[in-house]
């Protein structure tokens, strides 16, 4: 098992294990919203086919795409960490379609975009991971 | 209100009207949710001559408090009617993701009544509910089904009938994210006879809960409980890495493992189509269902021989059973054809296998002219293909091993494996006692799942003492009839609460993870309603459920007569094994049972446990109706 208690800058993904059970998003909607769905999170589960499924979140990466893209400085380097300001966000969709993995997701309900902010360094998602498939 | 979507969604395809109202709170707090909820509705909108197939018959797609939060297993979702296959209280159950998605487009429960003039599908989209055309997907399977609507709606979750269901094969099953079945009790049928061929559901709707901090707390607890230390560990050794399938070996070991049309409870070629067989050939992927912390499920994949390229979600251990050891049949790829073609056809596994077996009996008896021999594989793949189209002798058994039975005669009847018209699922109460009670008395027909003991079962000693700290002992005595008139109550009215949250058997009864207590937290952290913080009154809450069952079966006429056991458990000793020499003595157990239960000896719900669990109107009812006394 992978540590759980060290302090994460990223959440690693072994596809092979998903099972697409889809707790990572219950997780991650509830921690970032007091409620439970599927529409808020922001790790969500792509199911390719029977054999497939894959589990998509920010990579937090060293150059993000997405910070470039953004002309309302909602995204910022922070450490290890990208960052979005959710005052800042204009709901524009630049990062949305500039992230290459296709990891912000637009809101319809807030008109901004949703972002995994990594919980503080202890994801939600990874708790709630039985086979481990993020880690 | 909290763990709630908050409404219902009334939908008359007839006058093509969709009328939405108000979940009441005092209605939840009664019943719930799921089988509660649907049985509140089914006594209110049926009588006692329903015909299921007809428009005023109900059906009810039905979510629970839980369904659609974080805990796990949290994708779960039942639908309830008349059954055209028992004539009585039918539901159905499955997993996968649909459950949730019916919370999130903003409902509680789908109640569907009358009979569209054109082949319908309903889409639930957002927070709007619309019919339309289906008049391009009749016909077509459940994989083209479910792949066209997603097409059309994408990221949504869709439940549909196949064939089978259009064909009103009286056990056409509903199938939902294409490999999970509502199997039992014939709701495609239903569905089909109101030429509603699916209901797609994509909703962005949250589910609030009661009190969030505690409730997460408790989601992380149930996730330790289903993963670590001693149960949890078993649980993931068993249910994780095998799903249901190892207990092939389980029962083969206690000579339960239904053979030869429940001859026999052992089967020589176990091994060929056990949990290890399949570990070994066809499991190819573990999946699970909505939020689950076992995770059971797996893909099977056939690589080579005349089923190669066969894909499909897994056989479970049932279905094992039913196109395995109960037709000798010891070929596993062609079980896991069979299971495909099921899934595709829109048809339950067990009755579907069940009914063939019974066909191979009646074949080697000379009771009836089609020559089927037992493993026969080709026969067998025809006959599921000619079930689902009423093809030839297809049409035959897709009336249901009950209606053959009795234009056969009395010699087939012998040999019909059911209770009240559903096909037995595999179990065999000759070498488990309290398995014999619970097919007998279950309000749906010979099944498991309203209230097998695996205590006894399956030995789980420390809870059997804990529960019943005097008698564990006569508990846990597989072959003995005593005390399981108590054991089987007890159990009935805990799956009444796990199939009203909507939760999982696995946990619950494999291994024994929830109870009472459990319950109590649970639904007052999802919900708020403060007398569920007492496990007694979780307790009445699920003995409330469990005798509106039984009302509207004794409204439809069921007594004591029908709590029976086909004929060969009752009257053919067990052949072999461990439990060589056993009969079923259900009498002793039936009365334990009715006594624990409220009932009066002749089955039938007692007035005054009625008054007592709140249901005095049904109880003035059924008195009116003279099927009960008031003095009882
Ligand atoms: S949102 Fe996309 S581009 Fe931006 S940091 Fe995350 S993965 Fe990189
Ligand atoms: S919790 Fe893990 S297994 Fe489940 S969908 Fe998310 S990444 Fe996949």
């Amino acid at each position: 098992m992978p540590s759980k208690t060290k302090r994460k800058t990223r959440i690693m993904i072994d596809k092979e294990k998903c099972t697409g059970c889809k707790a990572c998003m219950l997780a991650c909607a509830v921690k970032h919203t007091g409620r439970y769905s599927t529409s808020m999170a922001r790790i969500w589960v792509n199911e390719i086919d029977e054999m497939v499924v894959v589990p998509n979140v920010c990579r937090h990466c060293v150059a993000p795409a997405c910070m470039r893209a953004c002309s309302a400085g909602a995204i910022k380097k922070e450490g290890e960490l990208v960052v979005l300001d959710i005052k800042k966000c204009t709901g524009c969709r630049a990062c949305v379609d500039a992230c290459p993995f296709g990891a912000i997701k637009y809101s319809e309900k807030l008109k901004k975009a949703l972002k995994c902010d990594l919980c503080d360094g202890e994801p939600e998602c990874i708790k709630a991971c039985i086979p481990g498939a993020i880690y | 209100m909290y763990g709630y979507a908050g409404k219902i969604l009334f939908v008359d395809l007839g006058k093509e009207k969709i009328v939405v109202k108000k979940l009441e709170r005092a209605r939840a707090k009664k019943y719930l949710g799921g089988v509660g909820l649907a049985a509140s509705f089914i006594w209110e909108m049926t009588d006692a001559g329903t015909d299921p197939l007809s428009t005023e018959n109900p059906l009810i797609f039905v979510t629970g408090p839980v369904n659609g939060t974080g805990f796990p297993p949290t994708g779960r979702f039942a639908v309830c009617s008349i059954s055209p296959l028992t004539g009585i209280w039918g539901e159905s159950h499955a997993g996968g993701f649909f459950g949730p998605q019916i919370k999130y487009t903003g409902f509680d429960a789908i109640v569907v009544t009358g009979r569209s003039n054109e082949k319908v599908y309903l889409a639930l989209d957002g927070g709007k509910a619309e019919l339309r055309s289906a008049r391009n997907l009749w016909g077509l399977d459940v994989l083209e089904t479910t792949d066209r609507i997603r097409e059309e709606m994408p990221g949504s979750e869709v439940a549909c009938i196949g064939p089978a269901g259009e064909n009103l094969v009286k056990f056409a099953s509903i199938q939902v994210c294409k490999y999970r079945a509502a199997g039992r009790t014939g709701m495609g049928a239903v569905m089909g006879s109101k030429n509603l061929k699916a209901v797609a559901a994509r909703g962005v709707g949250e589910i609030e809960v009661y009190d969030v901090d505690k409730f997460v707390d408790l989601v992380e607890e149930a996730r330790r409980r289903y993963t670590e230390e001693r149960w949890g560990i078993a649980a993931q050794e068993s249910l994780g890495k095998y799903g249901t399938t190892s207990l092939v070996e389980a029962e083969q070991e206690i000579g339960r493992l239904p053979t030869k049309n429940h001859t026999t409870g052992i089967f020589r070629d176990f091994d060929k189509i056990g949990g290890e067989a399949v570990r070994k050939l066809v499991r190819k992927k573990r999946k699970a269902c909505m939020g689950c912390a076992i995770q059971c499920k797996y893909v099977a994949m056939i690589d080579s021989g005349e089923f190669a390229g066969t894909i499909t979600e897994g056989p479970e251990y049932e279905t094992l059973v039913a196109f395995g050891s109960d037709e000798l049949n010891s070929r596993l790829d062609s079980i896991v054809y069979a299971n495909y073609l099921c899934n595709k056809l829109g048809l339950d596994t067990i009755s579907t296998g069940k009914s063939i077996a019974f066909a191979m009996e009646l074949s080697e008896k000379g009771l009836i002219s089609q020559s089927i021999k037992w493993g026969d594989v080709e026969a067998m793949v025809k006959l599921v293909s000619d079930i689902a189209y009423r093809r030839g002798f297809g049409n035959e058994l897709a009336e249901g091993v009950r209606n053959l039975a009795a234009k056969l005669g009395p010699e087939a009847e012998k040999l019909a494996v059911h209770v009240k018209g559903l096909e037995m699922s595999g179990q065999d109460g000759r070498a488990h006692k309290s398995i014999g009670l619970t097919h007998a008395i279950s309000v749906r027909g010979a099944d498991h799942l309203r209230s097998i003991s695996c205590l006894d079962e399956l030995g789980y000693v420390d809870i059997a003492k804990e529960r019943y700290p005097e008698d564990a002992k006569v508990i846990l005595d597989l072959r003995s009839e005593k005390l399981k008139g108590i054991l089987v109550a007890d159990m009935e009215t805990n799956y009444a609460i796990v199939d009203s949250l909507i939760i999982c058997k696995y946990g619950t009864m494999w291994p024994p993870i929830f109870y009472y207590p459990d319950y109590a937290r649970l639904i007052y952290y999802t919900t708020g309603f403060e007398e569920y913080q007492k496990p007694e009154n979780v307790q009445t809450l699920g003995d409330r459920i469990c005798m509106l069952r039984r009302a509207i079966n004794a409204r439809r006429g069921i007594t004591r007569k029908d709590d029976t056991l086909p004929y060969k458990q009752l009257h053919e000793p067990m052949p072999e094994g461990p439990a060589k020499g056993e009969v079923v003595h259900l009498d002793v157990m039936l009365d334990e049972f009715y006594d624990a239960r409220g009932c009066t000896r002749d089955g039938k719900p007692r007035y005054r446990r009625l008054k007592e669990l709140g249901l005095k109107q049904v109880g003035d009812e059924l008195a009116k109706a003279n099927i009960i006394s008031s003095e009882n």
